[in-house]
């Protein structure tokens, strides 16, 4: 047996048209059941194998199926067809502090969060009170997070973030979000759980992140696999093909 | 159904993970979590907080008591210790099994469409989700049923069978769980269901034998053979059987407890078949 962490071999995932749902018992009496929807593959037959501690880039145009890839393989979307095969434990990063209850307190969301991400309770109880002091949010840890600002949010959400130890990471731009300062300890914090051994997946429409983050890179243009294969490569043959946008209109 | 060649041509999709994520045991720490989150959240703002989960049953129990009871002149069944039935008492035990299994439905039926902007961003198996409610149902039933015990207790109507009552409770939880889980995933495709499911629990709450005793009920009215249709609704069964173990201290028909197997395997076969056709696409669903 080969040693892979993910491994993704002919990946399709299909969509209906959400438009032509029929949903009101009117519409079906009128129209009937009908034809099956218009198809659409925002992922067509995908294939790459990723080992444990890979680090593997996606990046394509605005459409090109990589936030569906980035789902697919955390699990949130099932597969149409094609086999995926994930060993080990998997915490997404698709948006910082996905889970928070306005109505909790501080202290009181960290520790659901926590357990959203993957940690274990007892992991959290030795962890918490060194994520709150990373917070530096202590003086407010018991009020209710309606009453942070949206900076505070975003503070709470990334002490947890950080104190993660997944086997694998999927993450989908959040180095975007926050100020020049917040960025580069965010940056440190994702190199630092590479460095730990796990095994990540990144979008980005930065080649630079790419660059530093990722050994590989995917190219997905309109779903299909357009390049794979070391980031380098595959950043520098992305760059010049945006470089001539004659290119993509046809 | 016309099926297009490309449908016709795909291969199966496999999706293969070796992780505890996925596995019912390996999201009990999130399972607890967010069952919590909803217990906490419930009674936030309120200046009685906790003290609703049983002022409300207790409410319920005072006025189907005044109108039963002492209106109606209803006599309940005597209690296990030979002493003259108190209705209120009998009453509460039917109220407790009930309010469980009708909040397992009335807030489960919502769980998915609540969780479903988590279940787009964070891996979990949607089940967890609407399970969760039922996790702080059980706390919020279990206080109750420790109150009722408390005064059965002082009614000196004690016996062994009550060391069953953990196996009941465990099955009407699984079973409203299930039931819950099945109800939210079919709103999450017809939003009718939300709107249904207040007009099915008024219909259970008077058809499960919980304000009147079943031997009161007549056998056959307008033709319809009541009284069977009330015995073969399960509510009335898990009534029945909370009533011979706490109350009437016997143990419950063996019937009772066949009967009540089959609709808990039922539930939750249909449960797992709902949640390997459907379940795992509520991330995607936008």
């Amino acid at each position: 047996m080969s040693d892979f962490s993910i491994r993704a071999v002919d990946l399709s995932k299909r969509f209906r048209q959400q438009t032509e749902r029929r949903t009101s018992l009117k519409e079906l009496f009128i129209r009937g059941r009908g034809s099956q929807p218009e198809a659409f593959y925002p992922l067509r037959d995908v294939s790459f194998t990723l080992k444990p501690g890979e680090s593997m880039g996606i990046l394509g145009r605005n459409g090109a199926g990589k936030s569906t890839a980035l789902k697919v393989i955390a699990g949130l979307y099932r597969p149409t067809s094609g086999t995926l095969e994930v060993k080990g434990r998997v915490s997404t990063l698709l948006e910082l502090g996905a889970g928070f209850h306005p109505e909790l307190t501080g202290r009181e969301n960290i520790q659901l969060n926590a357990v959203l991400l993957g940690l274990s309770r007892a992991h959290m109880d030795e962890g918490l009170d060194r994520i709150i002091d990373f917070t530096g949010l202590r003086d407010f840890i018991d009020e209710p997070i309606k009453t942070y600002s949206s900076g505070m949010k975003v503070r709470l959400a990334y002490a947890i973030a950080v104190e993660i130890e997944p086997d694998i990471l999927i993450i989908d731009e959040i180095i975007a979000v926050g100020d020049q300062d917040f960025r580069e300890q965010c940056f440190a914090h994702i190199k630092k759980i590479r460095q730990s051994g796990a095994t990540m997946v990144i979008v980005s429409h930065s080649m630079a992140t790419l660059s530093e983050l990722c050994d590989t890179a995917l190219w997905l243009d309109k779903g299909r696999t357009h390049m794979l294969g070391p980031v380098d490569e595959v950043t520098q043959a992305y760059a010049a093909s945006a470089a001539k946008p004659s290119t993509a209109a046809n | 159904m016309v099926k297009t060649k490309q449908q016709a041509a795909q291969t199966r999709a496999v999706t293969s993970v070796r992780a505890s994520q996925y596995s019912f045991w390996g999201n009990r720490d999130l399972l607890w979590a967010l069952g919590k989150r909803d217990l906490q959240a419930r009674f936030k703002n309120t200046v009685l907080g906790w003290a609703w989960s049983l002022i409300v049953p207790l409410a319920q129990v005072a006025i189907y008591s005044l109108v039963f009871s002492v209106i109606f002149r209803a006599k309940p069944p005597e209690m296990g210790n030979g002493e003259p039935g108190i209705f209120a008492v009998w009453l509460f035990c039917g109220i407790i099994v009930w309010t469980l299994f009708a909040q397992a439905l009335g807030r489960g039926t919502g769980s998915l469409l609540a969780a479903r902007p988590l279940l787009q961003k964070v891996y979990f198996p949607s089940y967890v989700a609407s399970f969760s409610v039922v996790v702080g149902l059980a706390v919020q039933s279990a206080i109750e049923f420790s109150l009722l015990l408390a005064i059965l207790a002082l009614l000196m109507n004690v016996s062994w069978t009550w060391l069953l009552l953990p196996v009941l409770f465990l099955a009407l939880l699984v079973f409203g769980a299930c039931i819950g889980y099945i109800f939210a995933l079919a709103n999450l495709y017809y939003r009718d269901v939300s709107q249904a499911v207040p007009v099915i629990l008024q219909f259970g709450f008077f058809l499960s034998a919980i304000i009147y005793p079943l031997s009161l009920v007549q056998e056959e009215a307008y033709g319809i053979p009541v009284r069977t249709l009330i015995e073969l609704n399960p509510m009335t069964q898990f009534i029945q059987t909370a009533r011979d173990l706490l109350y009437e201290l016997t143990l419950p028909s063996v019937a009772s407890v066949g009967y009540l197997l089959a609709w808990l395997l039922l539930a939750m076969g249909a449960c797992s078949f709902a949640y390997r056709r459907w379940g795992q696409d509520v991330g995607e669903m936008t």
